[in-house]
């Protein structure tokens, strides 16, 4: 990904400056500079080095990875274990007096704390890891939870979708922009299962969640919702945007010929669709509340069993 | 007969256990982490047993391995799907006769007839008021805990309203009250079981509740055969028979039914009286109850304080008249049991009530 992800971590930047000033004013309140002929050049080099060269690591965690609890995780560990290094650097150059030599037994103190925490931060990256190999472009936004993926479809869950409504209400409120949500319903996805059963229908979902992820843009996102229905967000955009989307949503999903194992029949799906458009001045609960209700209406109009051509699809 | 206690190993749960590993392992979990705590593999749980015993095991095993699952599995959507594929196929021979009643009340009937076979985990019991028919459930098997609780209610609950959606085509009309928090995961309530308006279903209660329009339960079913009906009960009893099985309901309901008979008449009943009509002494019957995380009083405040909430949220009855009904002496008497009972007093449970 050709982007760098350093400008969502101002807290972490700040917090980083704010360490790495308040130990360095620390040891030079509480010291006083040796003399020349007192200073361990070589020392000077070693440990001046592996302080810049931890520091250079935080700069690259920042760099390359989006905010979220693993970022944290690795960004702590990494800065105690810096701190460690900066009290050794700065013991090079300045003498403590008696009454403050705690902070010389002290300097060795963060550095296994920052390296227990690394190797937990550097184990949940790992599993991230397994969890974003499953993943697709245009699942995800801003923030990285691997704890929320869906493990059938490999897309968000839900809750992921609720935090990034929640986000999404409070910009649309302050730009004054309308954002869109756009909700997809297999028809007869129970009577599927029966007749291919669950596993087929749990690939059936993947392959549906992939082709809505094909016919949406970057700065979209589309989650699982529950069983059958997925969810996708659809961040300013209005109605008429949206409504040109579910057109291609159906359009793609009416010609999806799944096929069940190696069976050479294929299976089409029909799909219930809507949207609603939103400003920003609902609850984030009653946003679903809505477009769920709104689901009920198109299913109510859109009765069982429709023509392949005649999907159900309303918009307003 | 006796009833089925926690720990006795009669629930004939084997492909439930499985279904629920499985979904669970599809998810991410690891089997023999399911079963921790149960002294069960999963071997045991595949392989056919030589005398042709079904395998079966305690309601404390199945509780273990859903506490475990809550635990392990995150989406929480695995109550949901079990509940969607119970019926009938899970159900054998039961199924079949579930699948030729004559309608949902008859159904209803043969469910709790056969808790063991069916929801062994939960009471139902069935109230009516004007055109009104109130499933209300209870946990069969003492106290659980909150992860069990809801996982075991979703389950029920979306067995249910499958089973009815399969037979009459479409959903009825339906109304919950669970009496639980409201959960993080909503949007499974919404899809599975069709509750998208927050009026339909209300969290926080004190009573967990079905309600639905009695002629709804009694609309008949066009291709039910009462015979085949006939024929799948006695084929039960005689497997039953074969397998020295006698459980058919839970010992917590047996006692529940006794104690109601005697609190209907105004009889007070006491925990020896309880003990002797059973057969047990006393201490026996304490020893059992507190093998649920149960107590006697509990369990008649449970009663009364179930029967009070049905008055005040339903019949909207007047404190006086619930007092009357449960034979209190006077009305502050009731009011003050009533919130030693639910933590709120009749009238704030009345606004909690017009709230919604």
């Amino acid at each position: 990904m050709n982007r760098s992800f350093i400008k969502y971590h101002s807290p972490l930047v700040i917090i980083l400056f704010f360490v790495l000033t308040a130990v360095i004013s620390c040891t030079f309140a509480l010291g006083e500079l040796k003399v020349s002929n007192e200073i361990d050049y070589f020392d000077i080099l070693g440990e001046g080095g592996m302080t810049i060269i931890t520091l250079v690591w935080i700069g690259f965690i920042l760099m390359s990875r989006p905010a979220g609890k693993v970022t944290n995780w690795l960004f702590s560990g990494l800065l105690l274990m810096n701190m460690s290094m900066l009290l050794d650097f700065m013991d090079e150059f300045i003498k403590y007096p008696d009454n403050n030599a705690w902070l010389t037994t002290l300097d060795s103190l963060p550095a296994p704390f920052g390296m227990v925490i690394m190797s937990i931060a550097l184990y949940q990256w790992y599993q991230e890891q397994m969890t974003i190999n499953a993943q697709l472009r245009r699942t995800e936004r801003v923030y990285r939870d691997h704890t929320l993926t869906d493990f059938i479809t490999g897309l968000y869950s839900a809750k992921y979708m609720k935090q990034q409504i929640k986000h999404q209400l409070l910009y649309s409120k302050s730009s004054n922009k309308p954002f869109t949500l756009m909700m997809i319903d297999i028809r007869q996805f129970d009577q599927f299962n029966r007749q291919h059963g669950y596993q087929q229908g749990d690939n059936l979902l993947r392959e549906i969640g992939q082709v809505i992820t094909m016919n949406i843009r970057d700065k979209d996102l589309a989650c699982r919702y529950a069983s059958d229905r997925f969810i996708v967000l659809l961040p300013d955009t209005s109605n008429e945007t949206a409504e040109t989307f579910a057109w291609h949503i159906e359009n793609s999903l009416a010609n999806l010929a799944f096929k069940v194992g190696s069976d050479l029949k294929a299976n089409y799906q029909e799909i219930t669709l809507c949207s609603k458009e939103y400003n920003g001045t609902e609850s984030n609960y009653q946003v679903l509340e809505l477009l769920n209700l709104k689901m009920e209406v198109t299913k109510k109009q859109n009765p069982y069993p429709l023509g392949n051509n005649s999907l159900g699809k309303q918009v307003a | 007969m006796k009833g089925y206690e926690r720990h006795d190993e009669v629930l004939n749960t084997q492909q439930l256990l499985l279904s629920i590993i499985d979904l669970a392992t599809q998810r991410g979990a690891h089997p023999d982490k399911l079963l921790k705590g149960t002294k069960l593999f999963y071997n045991d749980l595949t392989r056919v047993n030589v005398n042709k015993k079904p395998v079966t095991c305690s309601a404390n095993t199945l509780l273990t391995v859903i506490e475990n699952c809550s635990k392990l599995v995150k989406g929480n959507e695995i109550s949901f799907l079990l509940g969607r594929r119970y019926f009938p196929s899970h159900l054998g021979l039961l199924g079949q006769a579930l699948m030729n009643c004559r309608h949902l009340a008859d159904m209803l009937r043969l469910c709790q007839c056969f808790q063991l076979d069916c929801f062994p985990l939960m009471n139902l019991t069935i109230k009516t008021f004007n055109d009104k028919s109130y499933l209300i459930f209870q946990s069969a098997v003492g106290k659980l805990s909150s992860n069990q609780q809801i996982f075991i209610t979703e389950f029920m609950l979306s067995a249910l309203l499958g089973a009815m959606k399969y037979r009459c085509g479409e959903l009825p009309e339906l109304k919950i009250h669970l009496d639980y928090a409201k959960v993080q995961h909503i949007e499974q309530y919404h899809v599975h079981l069709n509750m998208n308006n927050h009026e339909n279903i209300q969290f926080d209660q004190q009573i967990c509740m079905l309600t639905i329009a009695s002629k709804q339960l009694y609309l008949p079913f066009n291709d039910s055969a009462n015979s085949l009906k006939v024929l799948a009960l006695q084929q039960m009893r005689q497997v039953a028979k074969l397998n020295n099985k006698h459980y058919p309901i839970s010992f917590t309901l047996q006692l529940i039914r006794y104690i109601n008979q005697g609190l209907a008449n105004n009889v007070a009943v006491s925990q020896e009286c309880c003990a002797q009509h059973f057969g047990y002494s006393s201490a026996t019957l304490k020893r059992k109850l507190a093998s649920h995380s149960l107590n006697y009083q509990g369990i008649i405040d449970n009663i009364r304080s179930q029967q009070a909430i049905f008055q005040l949220i339903i019949c909207h009855d007047s404190n006086e008249k619930i007092a009357d009904a449960l034979y209190f002496t006077d009305v502050s008497n009731f009011r003050k049991a009533f919130k030693r009972w639910t933590g709120m007093t009749p009238n704030s449970m009345r606004e909690q009530q017009c709230f919604f």
